[in-house]
């Protein structure tokens, strides 16, 4: 790991110096003379330095006086100072923005305020054990804790486990400004357990609180679901760095815009990670600058593209590890979900189970084994449950665009699958006719009926319109 | 099992093989990257010309023709062939024992991530929307058929003549989309014997890892350092964005990005080296733009201007001014239709642009520069992307970095700008650029040629400029 350096020869030994370099593949000679010269300027006669190597190296990236160590650490020290300035600045404003609640003790609730049903769960200390509701159904649970002014305490601080997909849990009120609606806000899922929730810019949030409790919805039997040490605070400084950090903590499970964008926070945070990230890095970038030229009398210096590295690359790892962390919070629920089963069993699990078994039940029940003519009518052109159906009742060739039948294209034998009611369509059950506006008709026979949809057979007569 | 395992590994091969015949100056890694890509174009083209020829579509004759062609590639080499000369890293800086350890550690942040997405792929069904509604169903119904039944737009659907048979998909424009990304379904299923709609989505780890390898390779090529390159393909692969595409797979964006992206880094490497090679890519990886998805067609042909510029710089710089004095021209004089044989009407008027084959669109402005900030600078898809890319842009432009030999490269980024501009601000897909659908997808085919650029921008200039 040496480099060496000739300038410490005359003109004719710096050739022959390189010529024996080059023999022994000490130098890799790249057709540059301009390399050479520039090398030569070079201070020193033998002198080894971190980063570099001797082999097969083009002279131009061995730069004669890399810093790496010393510049890395001047940029670790300006993120260092830029986060400091950064949360201090952000402390301060919000303590402008506190409008006087700085002093304001917080509201705990301990395990006496909840009032339950006991079949729902039972008290643990500050706070509450509740058993999941099940799919499709709900728990109430009630906070005897109220009386305060909303806007006096607007950060929800609390612990939270076992919340997992599937279940919700929503914070729900009535205050004295709407005294007979009740407000709900959804308690987002995070990594952490210690969480805190904002409800300033909730525009509910108002008035004296008169009702408030929690609303449970969703689980699979037999999940337990912890929620204690909960406290309304007044909004100062470390009670919102705190909500900042649960926003960022907050998991963003896959969904349908997953493919489209990511918020890599909560997409209600305040304050977005990325920019706070670029803020971050392009203070730490000036103050490096700064020294930089102070140092170098230059505000980039090549030697110095070490620290620049650093600048870049620890926020990149940060935001990059907080977006590692969710998706590895998501395969966990994508494994509790999928892993062992067969691809059957993982359809009936998914989140589209109930349209997977409906046209399994078509397909298997009522339509023929040979691939058919299936014109799939609903009200709404293009949504989930007719495209996610047609992908399901594949191979069946499937027409999915219309409302309403078009007779004109009909044969003899297509299959009409109805989802929903659609206005102006019905079924004359005596005569066995479809009707429609304007007195349209087509025979059909209705072959199955479910809650999600209608499928009937087409008939028509050889050589007959319909 | 076996059948999955071939249906995965045999286009690799075969692409490989090829390839490291014809390139052997190349990094490894480039050839493992760029292999894969052309084995699944090359798998493709096969099942289609199967198909043409009316056989069924059956997956052990087609893997033993492919085998077979993977054989030839190691028959009958010419001297000069096993002469040409090997592969010669440039530069090996930054070997130092942080440097080292930097390198692996964000070379085992990618397996580890690569590694939970490989799980999520196993365990997940079908999940994204356009996955299921507008490529999946063609691989079923192919698979079902063993034939590629064609599918067509609504109206010639419902004109059909009794016992004719072709499918329309529930997206009025996706029954005519390219056929590439439904037949490497097809290909995985094939390969399985059986519909498992998780599984066949199996190469889209290969592709986003062809992709992190061809970056990686290409780097090496060009003379950079193994923690350089390895920089530049933990950059792309670790964006949230990429790792979404690849995780909930389905979607043709990431074959795009990686055919594309892989595409302009080869021919910039073209223009600086000129080695043949890295041209034939280009071209290739182009045609697979042109089959993986409409807007293939546009990000191929933006490759046609900057190799233009690169043999032939001041013919078309005058080309590219006279065809702007010209559409100027036409914008004034209210523009014109004309109808082009074989391709269809071609209308560029201020009001209206109709592309043959393409698309038809009203030109109006909208304002979605909220959007474009939003989707760019602040949400998490690009991690710290697009701040990065504009500082360095601005201390690039500061710096006069943009040499003449830079000229290609950098009008092919200004036109891929110039591409989602208009799109996006001038056509009716403003609105899927508010709602958020398309922003990120269309930027995606790019980003990593973007990064690949930001690379040569700052690469020391006796390492471009060296043999």
């Amino acid at each position: 790991m040496h480099v060496i350096f000739l300038d410490h020869l005359p003109a004719a030994g710096k050739a022959a110096a390189g010529l024996i370099l080059l023999r022994n593949g000490l130098l890799r000679y790249t057709g540059k003379t301009a390399i050479f010269r520039r090398e030569a300027k070079s201070r020193g006669f033998s002198r080894s330095y971190p980063g570099t190597s001797n082999k097969n190296m083009p002279m131009d990236s061995m730069h004669p006086r890399q810093e790496p160590a010393k510049c890395a650490g001047a940029a670790l020290a300006a993120l260092v100072i830029s986060a400091v300035i950064l949360v201090s600045g952000y402390i301060l404003w919000s303590m402008n923005g506190a409008g006087g609640t700085n002093n304001l003790p917080p509201l705990e609730i301990t395990s006496n305020d909840f009032l339950f049903d006991s079949h729902t769960g039972k008290r643990i200390p500050g706070g509450l054990e509740i058993k999941a509701p099940g799919p499709n159904r709900q728990s109430i649970v009630q906070l005897s804790r109220t009386g305060f002014d909303a806007e006096q305490y607007p950060l929800l601080r609390y612990h939270i486990s076992g919340y997992k997909q599937g279940l919700s849990v929503a914070l729900f009120w009535r205050s004295s400004v709407s005294p007979k609606t009740t407000r709900f806000a959804e308690l987002p899922k995070s990594f952490l357990e210690d969480n805190s929730f904002s409800l300033e810019h909730n525009a509910w949030w108002k008035g004296t609180i008169t009702d408030l409790g929690f609303n449970i919805m969703g689980g699979r039997p037999g999940e337990r679901l912890l929620i204690r040490d909960l406290e309304f605070s007044p909004p100062g400084p470390v009670a919102r760095l705190r909500a900042v950090l649960s926003e960022w903590s907050t998991l963003e499970a896959w969904s349908m815009s997953s493919i489209n964008f990511i918020y890599n926070a909560s997409p209600s945070a305040r304050l977005s990670p990325v920019l706070a990230g670029a803020a971050w890095a392009g203070l730490a970038g000036l103050l490096y600058a700064g020294w930089n030229f102070k140092r170098y009398r230059k505000l980039l210096p090549p030697r110095c593209s070490s620290g620049l590295l650093v600048l870049i690359l620890i926020p990149w790892l940060i935001l990059y590890g907080r977006w590692q962390i969710n998706f590895w919070t998501q395969l966990d629920t994508t494994r509790q979900l999928y892993a062992g089963k067969s691809q059957e069993e993982k359809h009936q699990r998914a989140e589209d189970a109930v349209i997977y078994d409906y046209a399994q039940h078509l397909k298997q029940d009522v339509l023929p084994q040979a691939p058919a003519r299936i014109v799939i009518l609903r009200k709404a052109y293009r949504d989930y449950l007719r495209l996610k159906l047609q992908y399901y009742l594949l191979p069946h060739n499937s027409y999915n665009y219309d409302s309403l039948p078009q007779a004109a294209y009909l044969h003899d034998g297509d299959y009409l699958l109805v989802l929903g009611s659609i206005p102006g369509l019905r079924y004359d059950t005596a005569n066995k006719r479809l009707k429609w506006s304007q007195g349209r008709q087509v025979k059909a026979l209705l072959l199955d009926k479910t809650n999600l949809g209608s499928l009937y057979q087409v008939k028509i007569q050889p050589g007959k319109q319909p | 099992m076996m059948g999955l395992l071939l249906a995965l590994c045999l286009p690799a091969v075969t692409g490989i093989a090829w390839l490291s015949r014809y390139w052997k100056n190349s990094h490894w890694s480039a050839i493992a990257g760029y292999g894969y890509l052309l084995g699944i174009l090359m798998t493709t083209v096969l099942m289609r010309l199967w198909d043409a020829l009316g056989l069924k579509l059956a997956f052990y004759p087609l893997a033993a023709i492919l085998a077979g062609i993977t054989l030839l590639a190691f028959v009958r080499r010419s001297p000069r062939e096993a002469t040409a000369p090997a592969y010669r890293p440039l530069s090996n800086s930054g070997n130092s024992l942080g440097a080292k350890l930097l390198f692996w550690l964000l070379a085992g942040l990618l397996l580890l991530q690569y590694g939970g997405i490989l799980l999520e792929i196993l365990w997940r069904p079908l999940y994204p929307w356009d996955a299921w509604m507008n490529w999946a169903p063609k691989a079923r119904v192919w698979f079902e058929f063993r034939e590629l039944v064609p599918w067509v737009d609504r109206g010639e659907w419902l004109q059909l003549a009794p016992g004719k048979l072709a499918y329309t998909l529930g997206n009025p424009k996706a029954s005519l989309y390219p056929p590439l990304v439904p037949l490497v379904q097809t290909w995985v299923a094939l390969g399985l014997g059986a519909w498992n709609d998780s599984l066949i989505n199996l190469p889209w780890l290969l592709c986003a890892a062809a992709l992190g390898l061809g970056l990686y390779g290409q780097a090496r090529n060009l003379g950079s350092p193994s923690l350089h390159a390895m920089l530049l393909s933990f950059g792309v692969l670790s964006l949230p964005y990429v790792s979404v595409h690849t995780a909930l797979a389905g979607y043709a964006d990431l074959w795009l990005s990686a055919f594309f992206s892989l595409a302009a880094i080869a021919l910039f490497l073209w223009i600086q080296k000129r080695d043949p090679v890295q041209l034939a890519l280009a071209v290739l990886l182009a045609i697979a733009c042109t089959q993986t998805k409409v807007p293939g067609i546009i990000w191929a042909a933006m490759l046609l201007p900057a190799w233009l510029l690169a043999i032939a710089p001041r013919i078309t710089i005058s080309g590219i001014a006279a065809t702007g004095a010209v559409l100027v021209y036409l914008w004034v004089s209210g523009g014109i239709s004309l109808e082009i044989p074989l391709l269809g009407k071609l209308v560029l008027t201020p009001q209206r642009i109709t592309l043959p084959g393409i698309d038809s669109f009203a030109v109006a402005y909208h304002s979605v520069w909220k959007a474009l900030w939003q989707n760019y600078l602040t949400q998490g898809s690009w991690n710290l992307f697009a701040w990065l890319f504009l500082l360095a842009l601005m201390y690039t432009v500061l710096s006069r970095r943009i040499s003449r030999r830079m000229l290609p490269a950098t009008f092919l980024v200004g036109e891929a700008f110039l591409f989602l501009f208009i799109t996006f601000f001038f056509t009716y897909h403003y609105a899927s650029a508010l709602d958020g659908t398309t922003i990120n997808r269309a930027t995606l085919h790019m980003v990593p040629m973007l990064f690949f650029y930001l690379l040569l921008l700052y690469q020391p200039k006796e390492i471009i400029t060296s043999p």
